[in-house]
């Protein structure tokens, strides 16, 4: 009769079963409370299902296959994934035949980040069923961390042809990006939003790539939408204020700025956003107080001190301006307006030669023709 | 011989708050305990902006004996707080400054006692009030003997018949001395009703800060204000008390209304010197870290303090004059590792990171328990990728320095980065248990929890 | 050059570098004003430090007299 029961267990153990009831009370089923401790984990009630696992433990000696499966998963949710990962290895061995536990065990070495292992062993679960979507994910997933970019994008590819879901479209897209290809990252994502098409984050990421590549309607459009599914959304809020900023839109900026400083309070972009929206309405002094602590959470970023540079300029101290704009050179070397920026300060400080030399480094770096032919003309007017 | 002010709090030993028998509740309602570390909301900077000590409490701007408080939870942790001859928490308050003051005497009077205690004949020279009255302060002050005091003062009360209020607050001093404080505040209150002063409602306000109860404490000294008022010791002890619980706009409050008494009250100054500083307003931190210099004050820290607040109110010129002027005072390797600590970070500032570098292993050579230095080192070398390096350093860092988020939250930033979730994870709720309102923290708790929660 | 200066101004970039996104990046420890020492405190630190350094000397006399002694 056991064996009849352990014969039973179906290779998907997330099903809902029926207690097989019998009527000689001194034969216990390993499986008969298996549709309890379902409902118990479903539900949440995750106290109440370790008790009566560690039950059912106790009653069939431990080989229970669906006991110590659902305690393996209540484990890892609680982030004890090395615990988790020797129960799903028990899992494994009491049934070799299911494709579930192999995939477990596999996800297991992947929390641990241990991907070259999981690999192999989501490989193998592959051979058991290789019609599973899951699978193929993480093990594009997988790849990704070992930066074997264009293995991951195959996987991926085949996960998304056998089952469309927006988890593989995200992170198709995003080794779009890291290869640099953004028509082919716009692509991805536009087609994962005709699946899901009030997801904030897509829409925001969507939106952000559109950003960065200067086509601002579509990005407008899309964080406009992104924010209006979710206002307090920090990253659309950073996102959308930056664009109404760059078209000059300041107050509009400043109120949704104020919204993400409630919930976000120590953040050095949002308050290095909110000192240049300041010093696009000229309150030089507001500017600077926002900066200065943008700064200070953050010291290594170049862009707070490259603002701090022009801020001090425009108020005409140059002892500040050079102290903020060289530190910032220190850190980041190929921007030329920080030499222009640079050179104009050297120049108000009497600095020459040193001045010359900054317009002939910003006039060798930058590709934009305005910014060189104007260092060129500053550099000759010095000379 | 040196004479210590009675009244100042003194170092709570660490076996007395383990096995404190005084304390009414096992958990203290929030905002009504000395002990408890910081209630949620962080009145002030957060621990983002402004560095945290071992007791979770944000650093002051001034250090008396008996701040360093904040209730371990085990004895270990209470073992483990440091104990060098500097910051030396002693093991039961019998053992720290009374000792210190006793063997100091003694070390002076290398022939023997100046006076034989156990031959005294106590109740004779208790009829005799003024003999009586220096007698008990040379016993009490010098010899530390409190058991021979609280004798010699017992039978000075009952000969005065209970009605001399001097008696009565050396009666509180001694039950104070011997951790008798419910008695001690008996005494304290009878005094009261024969005579208000200042000092007995500082002493009183000493006893219930003592029994952990700040508002009582507090009330006390409302009390002695209204009698009193404008009384600069007052003002001083209550402000003391809102910046133990962590209300730092209250303190700022009445070190500023001390400050309109006794304008060169360095407490205070110290104290809103810092406030300034770590609320953005460098400038006028510089300027009350000046008056001080004015006044005369001149050590290390001050040097210091003074050089951060010129860098980041951007008075060039007196930054390396001040730090310099700080090294050359720093009486130990502890303040020299913290001036080397100081600049690293202006090394940053200017953007000279290999400079900050050595700074900072500078900070480390003089003192090798620093956990900031580990912390920043190991954000340094991470800039490079130098993952195994940085990760040591935060271990190292994480278990010097359990109490502050940084450490730890870098860790968990690392280890997501390499994949290691798990461990991203435990480093994660060790960074919220430390900062629960980092919002980072947050953010990352919640894309992990996603991760466990993907089948 | 003064007078050339007026007719010839640099122009500054209106815009200034936005930050488009928050990336979570490693936080370093921030720095720390050093707390002063009271007068007590001061004293007190003293007094054990020349109490331990009397003691040193005592003890050092003592073992160069016990080493001398046969």
């Amino acid at each position: 009769m056991a064996e009849d029961a352990v014969a039973a267990v179906p290779t998907e153990p997330t099903t809902l079963r029926k207690p097989r009831i019998k009527k000689a009370p001194d034969l216990p089923i390993l499986e008969r409370r298996n549709w309890l401790i379902h409902l118990h984990y479903v539900r949440k009630d995750y106290e109440a299902c370790k008790a009566l696992i560690k039950e059912q433990l106790q009653a069939t000696e431990g080989v229970c296959e669906y006991a110590v499966y659902v305690q393996a998963l209540i484990l890892r949710l609680e982030g004890k994934i090395q615990e988790s990962l020797e129960l799903f290895q028990t899992c494994a061995i009491l049934n070799p035949t299911s494709p579930d536990n192999l995939k477990q065990v596999a996800r297991s070495l992947f929390l641990l980040g241990k991907h070259r292992a999981a690999v192999e062993v989501y490989n193998e679960a592959a051979r058991l069923n290789n019609k599973d979507w899951e699978i193929c994910h993480n093990l594009g997933v997988c790849y990704l961390y070992l930066k074997d970019l264009s293995k991951s994008k195959e996987q991926l590819n085949l996960a998304l042809q056998l089952h469309r879901q927006e988890l593989s479209t995200m992170t198709l897209g995003k080794i779009h990006l890291m290869e640099g290809d953004t028509e082919g990252a716009i692509q991805t994502y536009l087609q994962a939003l005709q699946l899901s098409p009030e997801s904030t984050e897509l829409l925001t990421t969507l939106g952000l790539v559109y950003l960065q590549n200067g086509l601002f309607q579509k990005a407008f459009e899309y964080l406009g939408n992104a924010l209006t599914y979710d206002p307090s959304n920090y990253k659309g809020i950073l996102a959308a204020g930056c664009m109404m900023q760059s078209h000059g839109d300041y107050d509009v900026a400043l109120s949704k700025y104020r919204v993400a400083a409630s919930s976000v309070p120590e953040s050095s972009p949002l308050w290095n956003n909110i000192g240049m929206c300041f010093y696009g309405k000229k309150k030089y002094v507001a500017a600077i107080s926002c900066l200065k602590r943008a700064l200070y959470l953050s010291p290594f970023d170049w862009r707070v001190l490259y603002n701090l540079g022009l801020v001090h300029l425009s108020m005409q101290q140059y002892a500040s301006a050079f102290h903020f704009l060289s530190a910032a050179i220190s850190l980041h070397h190929g921007n030329a307006t920080l030499y222009m920026l640079l050179a104009v300060a050297l120049t108000y400080l009497e600095d020459t030669e040193n001045a010359k030399s900054s317009y002939q480094q910003a006039a060798s770096l930058d590709q934009c023709v305005n910014m060189m032919l104007l260092s060129i003309i500053y550099y000759l007017y010095l000379t | 011989m040196v004479y210590v002010d009675e009244i100042d709090v003194d170092q709570e030993g660490i076996a007395e708050m383990t096995l404190d028998e005084n304390s009414i509740a096992q958990v203290a309602r929030p905002g009504t305990s000395l002990r408890q570390a910081t209630a949620k909301k962080h009145e002030g900077p957060s621990p983002a902006v402004r560095p945290v000590t071992q007791s979770g409490r944000p650093l002051t701007g001034f250090v008396r004996p008996g701040t360093q408080s904040g209730r371990p939870g085990t004895m270990e942790q209470a073992i483990r707080t440091p104990r060098t001859a500097h910051t030396a928490r002693p093991i039961t308050s019998a053992s720290g400054r009374y000792i210190r003051l006793g063997t100091a005497s003694m070390l002076t009077n290398p022939d023997g006692p100046f006076i034989n205690l156990s031959r005294l004949n106590l109740s004779k020279y208790a009829h005799s009030p003024n003999l009586a009255k220096t007698l008990f302060e040379y016993i009490f002050h010098h010899e530390n003997d409190v058991k021979n005091a609280l004798e010699l003062a017992a039978l000075a009360t009952e000969n005065a018949q209970f009605k001399d209020w001097w008696w009565k607050v050396q009666l509180g001093k001694c039950y104070y001395r011997l951790g008798l404080f419910r008695e001690a505040e008996n005494q304290f209150k009878s005094a009261l009703a024969h005579q208000d002063m200042v000092d007995t409602f500082l002493y009183l306000g000493k006893v219930y800060a003592r029994m952990d109860q700040p508002l009582t404490a507090l009330s006390m000294y409302k009390q002695g204000l209204d009698r009193f008022p404008k009384e600069v010791t007052l003002l001083c002890a209550v402000a003391r008390i809102h910046e133990e619980m962590n209300n730092l706009t209250s303190a700022t409050e009445y070190y500023k209304e001390l400050l309109k008494q006794d304008n060169t009250h360095v407490e205070a100054i110290a104290c809103i010197g810092s406030n300034h500083f770590y609320t953005d307003q460098p400038e006028i931190a510089l300027r009350f870290y000046r008056r001080l210099l004015q006044m005369g004050v001149y050590n290390c820290e001050l040097f210091n303090n003074l050089g951060l607040c010129c860098f980041y109110a951007q008075q060039y010129d007196m930054i390396l004059t001040s730090f310099e002027r700080a090294l050359s005072l720093a009486e130990n390797d502890e303040e020299v590792a913290e001036v080397w600590y100081n600049l690293g970070h202006v090394a940053v500032g200017i953007g000279d990171l290999n400079l900050a570098y050595q700074c900072f292993k500078l900070t480390l050579a003089n003192n090798n328990d620093h956990a900031e230095a580990y912390n920043n080192l190991a954000v340094l070398e991470m800039r490079k990728n130098h993952v195994e390096q940085a990760r040591a350093l935060l271990q190292t860092s994480a278990a010097l320095a359990p109490h502050m988020y940084e450490p730890h939250f870098n860790f968990a930033c690392l280890s997501d980065k390499i994949g290691d979730l798990q461990s991203s994870y435990v480093a994660a709720q060790k960074s919220e248990a430390a900062f629960p309102d980092h919002v980072e923290t947050q953010q990352l708790l919640e894309k992990l929890r996603q991760h466990f929660a993907m089948i | 050059m003064p007078e050339v200066k007026s007719m010839f101004r640099e122009v500054l970039p209106k815009q200034g570098q936005l930050c488009v996104e928050d990336v979570p990046t490693m936080v370093m420890c921030k720095p720390k004003l050093l707390p002063l020492k009271s007068v007590t405190l001061t004293k007190l630190e003293k007094m054990q430090r020349d109490a331990q350094e009397t003691i040193k000397q005592q003890e050092m006399v003592q073992s160069s007299q016990d080493e001398t002694q046969p």
